[in-house]
């Protein structure tokens, strides 16, 4: 704390000259450490807090229902709409400062097949993240531990719709190891099928991240 | 504010009273040691560099991938090792809570049998899901909910309940003698602590 001295001048003495300068030598040293003890509590508001001061990023993705696509794919792969690859980014973090960044994503689940077509057809849904600063469907992308959920289909028996229809949602700290320090992490959401012949549906896909830093 | 208001002026021609000036130093001086406010600085004057870590928000967040077997022949709510949290507040705050689960239901599957998960801060409960049947074999859920809490330390804790729905009062009336099993696999308790 900046703690400023003042070395009172008395009526009817010489005003000394070591007066004068103790007073202005502690202001000068003491004016380089104004800290919080300086300010009075709750003496600051949201207007002497610059912008993007607690949240320095954020972003968010989104595809309609009427951007949905029809998948097939029996490996894991990064879901493409039309000719855009669900991907939100990027997303800057400082770990060592003690960012945290946040990320949560949303999006309907349907196998399209009915009876015994179904029978025990698996779609697992999972995001996965990347630091490549203009991400693809080639690029390396890292597995977001436990963010994967399955949705499984059953087979009931003869003129008995299964349940066709999941909602995926999750949302997750995001954690490089605790020092991480990038401004270009992307997050993807990727899935597939767990058998051929099946396919399935995608759509309504929300992707966002907010990085908290103070 | 520093120097809000001046205590003394002084006029041309006015011979210097000392008391003057040392009142109008001293008050400059009170203000700087811990009363300078909002009306001292710019607007937008502080930037991150200037804020302390946490000091507006905190994350907390715990995960598990490990199975998680709920004992299918209770209608109690279990906590078993589902998520928990441990959260020490070091003024009041808001506790905004985010839980994912994923259900892996195996064996004879009802259409009546389901699950239900909820959150509880101190016990309270802040958020809770409908029933989720064990025909949806694997599925996820995902609930949130806020609560206000004091200066001090607080649980959150993920909770699980199995049960025969009864559909007419949604409530779980009874455990079947012929029931499936259920793991609570992959899933996240997310804590956002907000302070301001």
């Amino acid at each position: 704390m900046a703690h400023l001295t003042f070395t009172e001048l008395l009526e009817n003495s010489v005003a000394a000259a070591a007066d004068v300068n103790s007073t202005l030598t502690s202001w000068n040293t003491q004016s380089t450490d104004i800290d919080a003890s300086n300010v009075r509590d709750e003496g600051l508001d949201g207007r002497s807090v610059a912008s993007r001061a607690i949240t320095p990023s954020d972003g968010f993705a989104q595809f309609s229902d009427a951007g949905s696509v029809t998948l097939t794919n029996t490996s894991p792969a990064l879901v493409a709409i039309g000719a855009t690859n669900v991907i939100c980014g990027p997303f800057n973090i400082n770990e060592s400062d003690k960012e945290q960044l946040v990320v949560r994503c949303s999006c309907k689940v349907r196998i399209n097949a009915t009876g015994s077509g179904a029978a025990n057809k698996s779609v697992t849904v999972y995001m996965a993240y990347t630091d490549d600063a203009s991400p693809t469907s080639g690029s390396t992308w890292n597995v977001i531990a436990r963010s994967d959920r399955d949705f499984l289909l059953n087979n009931y028996g003869a003129g008995i719709d299964p349940p066709k229809r999941g909602v995926y949602t999750v949302s997750f700290l995001f954690s490089g190891g605790g020092s991480l320090s990038t401004a270009n992490l992307h997050f993807g959401l990727f899935s597939s099928i767990s058998g051929s012949g099946v396919n399935y549906y995608i759509a309504d896909v929300h992707i966002h991240g907010v990085t908290y830093a103070r | 504010m520093a120097f809000r208001y001046r205590q003394k002026y002084f006029d041309a021609n006015d011979a210097l009273n000392i008391e003057d000036w040392n009142l109008n130093i001293k008050e400059l001086a009170e203000e700087f040691n811990g009363y300078l406010d909002r009306d001292n600085f710019p607007n937008g004057s502080f930037g991150q560099a200037q804020i302390v870590s946490n000091a507006f928000t905190r994350v907390h967040f715990n995960d598990s991938g490990t199975n998680e077997a709920i004992d299918v022949t209770t209608l109690a709510w279990q906590k078993g090792s589902l998520c928990s949290l441990e959260v020490i507040a070091t003024v009041d705050c808001i506790l905004q809570v985010e839980l994912g689960a994923e259900n892996i239901w195996t064996g004879t599957v009802l259409d009546t049998y389901c699950v239900r998960h909820k959150v509880s801060v101190d016990g309270v409960t802040v958020a809770e899901s409908g029933w989720q049947s064990s025909k949806q074999q694997n599925s996820c859920t995902w609930i949130c909910g806020a609560l206000p809490v004091s200066a001090g330390k607080h649980v959150i804790q993920h909770w699980a309940g199995v049960g025969s729905v009864d559909n007419a009062n949604d409530t779980a009336v009874s455990i079947p003698s012929t029931r499936p099993s259920l793991n609570v696999q992959d899933r996240q308790l997310l804590v956002i602590e907000r302070r301001r």
